[in-house]
Parts: structure tokens; sequence; C-alpha cells
């Protein structure tokens, strides 16, 4: 009844105006919000740990020999203990070994091909390929090797090109046996190598460990060599914890990681700049439904003093008010977390199609809380400046 | 309900001559049972008396009492439960809802102090004849059919005091007999008195009690 009295404002403009900007602010907020608390449920319970190779840098003293681009077992240790290292291990390396492969293949144009390599060895779950037959037995002469992709694209994209050699598939290589002559202090002998697979993440050629231990006891040198790569697994390789502590000991790591890395704060700093422009959206939104309670205020001054007059206490008429105000908000919630909604509907889909990654359907908790504190917030600063406008209209003059 | 003025001077009467007065400057005191007459040429802060009775202005130096208590230390909640439940008051300027009907304008003070039946309240209507215009927007009716309403609706709750600001100005003297004896049998039913602000005339009234400003 007492809504009734009130006059219409016909101030439908400025109600539809703040409703839409309220809309647009939360939307942004909430987005946000759910954003950040899907990524961060992503980065946790993501079983794909991320992996990164750090070597020291190689400078001019490195040539001359005053000082070593290999790790020390306190610097291993430091590295270790970085909250940031889940796995840590350092590349094992043929010791005074020499290995020279020699390939070639009869009955088709490849040119018969021998380098110099080397092999080194990480533990199995540092592995980024699938790998049957990836052991070795001592007496087999027969060794699986894992390259890394960038040589096969050397060859098929560099060297067969200009040599006028057929390029080669991942499975004809695999069918491949190279010669593996191998030289050390205690002796000389020969392998077959066969190579199963090929690897993104770690840039070396890799053996099982097995057959390196063996190799090196056999026919390499005794001598302790310390190690000059480590590959560690983290949680999450963009942490930018990991980048200084990087600088501040000289290490290095890939340039491509390193690039993910700035494109991921730019996007966080993206992030944050979207949650500003949200605030700014939303409180600009705030203050135009301010500016409407006092637009009703003024236009049923009138009124408000006769309900006052008739023995309404100022409490039941700002209730009356605000009540209006509860039905907007509500809607412009209701019609936020919809949005919000849809939004979430479309990027999980895109996360699960473009990322493999699976988030949870529904919206976050905190998600839900932020949107209600915004309201309610809304409501009380609302209540706050209707309740004391109408005690200023109810105050003997 | 005992009301007590005592050297009450309203700030726009501080440069006026008050020796005359029998309400500014001195010492007033009303009980129920005879009603009281406001009398005095316009200007003299007859609608001032009852406002401050009702809360709406506190532009006066001394005291006022209801019932023993200083008005001064009212609380607006204090104020809207002494108009909804001791004092009645029916301004000079109506204050009716212009946008509303008739019945709607009797309903939105009923609604509050829940005091008649709605068949009570359309034989209040009946008793002016203004039944006819019961579902008219206010603004539609004269100002003596707008001050008939007024005066219902100021009647729609319980009260042990009402104020009355020149009721009948627009009403022929039938209808200001048929106001006179509803007034006077809801004040009996109440046990309540008014106080009622005239520019003189006395209505007929007898066994008054005229206050001179």
């Amino acid at each position: 009844m007492i809504g009734k009295a009130f006059k219409p404002t016909g101030n439908k403009k400025t109600l539809i105006l703040s409703s839409i900007g309220t809309i647009i602010g939360l939307c942004l907020l909430l987005i946000a919000v759910q954003v950040y608390t899907d990524v961060n449920y992503a980065i946790d319970h993501n079983d794909n740990d991320q992996y990164l190779v750090i070597k020291k840098q190689i400078t001019t003293l490195n040539t001359i020999g005053l000082t070593s681009s290999s790790f020390t077992k306190e610097e291993i240790k430091d590295i270790e203990n970085q909250d940031f290292v889940t796995e840590l291990a350092p590349f094992k390396s043929g010791n005074g070994v020499e290995v020279m492969v020699v390939m070639s293949l009869e009955g088709g144009n490849f040119p018969p091909f021998s380098t110099l390599a080397f092999f080194e060895s990480v533990p199995d779950q540092f592995i980024d390929v699938e790998t049957k037959d990836w052991t070795w037995k001592e007496e087999s002469n027969e060794v699986p090797i894992i390259l890394p992709n960038t040589f096969l694209d050397a060859y098929n994209y560099g060297i067969a090109p200009s040599m006028g050699a057929p390029q080669a598939s991942k499975s004809l290589i695999s069918g491949i046996k190279f010669n593996l002559k191998i030289r050390g202090e205690k002796g000389s002998t020969v392998f077959y190598g066969r190579v199963v697979n090929f690897s993104d993440r770690v840039n070396s050629i890799l053996v099982p460990e097995d057959f390196l231990n063996y190799l090196n006891k056999t026919y390499g040198s005794s001598k302790e060599i310390k190690p000059s790569r480590i590959i560690f697994s983290t949680p999450n390789k963009s942490n930018p914890a990991i980048e200084s502590y990087l600088n501040q000991n000289n290490y290095e790591t890939n340039k491509d990681q390193l690039k993910e890395n700035i494109i991921q704060q730019v996007t966080s700093n993206l992030f944050y700049f979207l949650v500003a422009i949200g605030l700014i959206i939303v409180f600009l939104a705030a203050l135009l439904f301010l500016l409407y309670s006092q637009i009703i205020i003024n236009k049923s001054e009138k009124e408000i003093k006769i309900l006052l007059l008739l023995g309404y206490n100022w409490e039941s008429v700002t209730k009356s008010i605000i009540l209006l105000f509860v039905k907007i908000y509500g809607a412009v919630t209701l019609i936020s977390f919809l949005i919000l909604y849809l939004f979430k509907v479309f990027f999980d889909q895109w996360l699960a199609n473009k990322l493999d990654l699976n988030l949870p359907n529904s919206i976050a908790t905190i998600t839900f809380a932020v949107g209600l504190a915004f309201i309610l917030l809304f409501l009380l600063i609302n209540y706050i400046s209707i309740s004391k406008a109408i005690k200023n209209i109810a105050q003997p003059k | 309900m005992k009301i007590f003025f005592k050297n009450v001077i309203p700030a726009p009467l501080k440069e006026e001559d008050l020796n005359s007065s029998e309400v500014w400057d001195s010492e007033l005191k009303t009980e129920g049972s005879v009603p009281y007459f406001l009398s005095s040429n316009s200007g003299k802060g007859k609608s001032t008396f009852l406002k401050y009775l009702y809360g709406l202005r506190n532009d006066y130096e001394g005291n006022i009492y209801i019932d023993e208590k200083d008005i001064a230390t009212f609380s607006l909640s204090d104020w809207a439960n002494i108009r909804k439940e001791k004092v009645a008051y029916l301004p000079q300027d109506l204050q009716l809802v212009d946008h509303l009907s008739v019945w709607d304008n009797l309903i939105l003070k009923n609604k509050l102090t829940s005091h008649y039946s709605e068949k009570e309240i359309r034989d209040f209507l009946a008793l002016f004849n203004i039944t006819s215009q019961i579902d008219k927007p206010i603004n539609q009716l004269s100002i003596g059919q707008q001050q008939r309403v007024a005066l219902i609706r100021t009647l729609l709750q319980p009260f042990k005091l009402l104020l009355l600001d020149e009721p009948f100005s627009h009403l022929d003297e039938e209808n200001i007999k048929i106001g006179f004896d509803l007034i006077d049998s809801i004040c009996k039913k109440e046990d309540a008195y008014y106080i009622i602000a005239t520019l003189g005339y006395s209505y007929g009234v007898e066994s008054n009690k005229t206050l001179l400003l």
C-alpha cells in the first residue's frame, strides 16, 4: 500500500542505463573471478606437471676454462629446495666416451651419414613420450634411442632438401638401425641404435639410464663428471619466482618458455585490467542508482511527507523504497549470473577442446560470494542514502 | 491527554508583542473534557501551535510537554507512534495523495492503524454524501469534498487528542454540523478531546474553551 503512494518517476532511462551498466560491470567481475578460479583449479588439478630444462650461461670465461658450466652438488641442492620445484633430475651424460653414429641405408637414396654424437639420460618420469621397449639389458647390442623433434626437423627441412635426399617420416626413421661406434679409455665396441620416439621436451639424444651406466663403467673414465643440465617439474612454469631465480643465478632455459611466460604475464595483467574496468563500471552504475533513488525521493517528497504525517515511521517508508531496489538488483544479479553461466559453458567447452582441460561445470562458490557481496553492498549503500534522506524529511523543522 | 506549554515563543513571533496571548510566552495547560478553540486573526501562530504538538515543527523557545514529557526529547519513532495511536491531526492543507482515489487515501491510513472495518469507513463517507466519489482521484474532487475526506482519514485511528486546523473553511453549514457531530461522537468513544484552530467562529459549539493567541 505504501508503494502505491509513490509517484511513478517516469525516469526509466536512468534506471535502464544503470541496470545495463551494473550487468556489464558485474559480468566482467564475475567472469574474471570465475576464470581466475578455474585456471587455478586447472593448474592445481592438472597431472601434467610442467617441465623446464635449465643450464648455465656459457660465457668467454667458460671457453677459456676459468668457470665451469656444470652444476655443483650445492647448487643442485639449492634448486631442489626452491618452492616451485616438485621433482628434479640432473642430466646424466657419457663420461669419457666418444660416440660415432654411422648410418647407411641400402636400397634408397639416403646419403651415407656419420656424425659425432653424445648420449644423455634422464629418469623415465621426465620423458614426455610413451616408450615401449625403453629398456636395455646388459649384453643386448641393440639400444633404444629418443631423439629431439628438432633433429628430425633439421634433417627433413635442412639437410634433405639441400642434399637432394628424400625426407624421412618418423616411422621410417624408427625402422632404421644405426651403427653406434663407441670408443673410450678402456676400449671400443659397436652397438646398434634404433630410434623409438621423438621428444619435444628434452633437447638431447637420450638412451636408457642403464645403458649409459654400463657404457661409462665399461668403456669410460672413472673420474666423476658434473651435470651441465638439469630438468625439473613444476606446477606452473609461468611462476614469476622461477624467472627471477634463474636470472639471479645466471641460469638459462629455453627462450620459447620465456616467451610463453611473457604472454602469460601480459594475459594476467589484462585480467587485472578487466577487473579494474569491471569495478569502475560497477561503481559508476552504483552511483547512477544512488542518483535514481534521490530522484524517486525528490519526486515523491510530498507523498513521503504525507506517509510520515499519517504515522508511518521512517523505517517502513525506507523499506518500501528499498524494496524497489531489491527487485531491480535481483533481476540484475539473475541476468548477470545467467550470462556468466552461458560464458562458462562455452569457456569450458573451449578449454576441453583446445587444451584438453576438464573443469568443474558449476559456478564456483567464490564467484557466487563475490556477486552476492556486491549486490549486498549496493543495497547497503542505497539503504544508508535513502534512510538518511527519509529521516531528514521526517525531522521536525 | 495533558498538554503543557511553558513560556513557549515561536521563532516567527519573537519580535511581536505577546502580552495579550493566552498561549505564547505564558503557561497553558489543556486537559480533556472540553474542546478548545484556538482563536485569532491569521498570522498569530494557530497552525504553528498544532504543528508543535504533532512534531512537525520545533522552532520555539521554552518547553512543551505531552503527558509530562518534554516533546523535545521525542525521537522520530516516538513521533510515529504518537501519530499512530495518540494524536490525530487534520492539517489545513489536507495533505491528501493527489494521484490516489478517495478510497485509497483512506485505506492508506487505516492500513496502518486497522482501526475501522471497510464497512465503517463506507458509513463515514455516506454520512458526508461522498460515497459516489469513492473511486475518483482526489484531485477531481472539490475542496469541500476533499476537506471531508481528509476529516474522515484523520479519524481512522485511536487518539486521545484531535488537532483540527480550520477544517471547515469550505463546508456549508449542514456539513459543518455533520462534521462536529461526528467529531463529538468519536471523541466520546475514544475518550479524547479536540483543539481546533478557527478564524474566530465557534460554529455554535457550546461549552468550549476559547484560547486567544
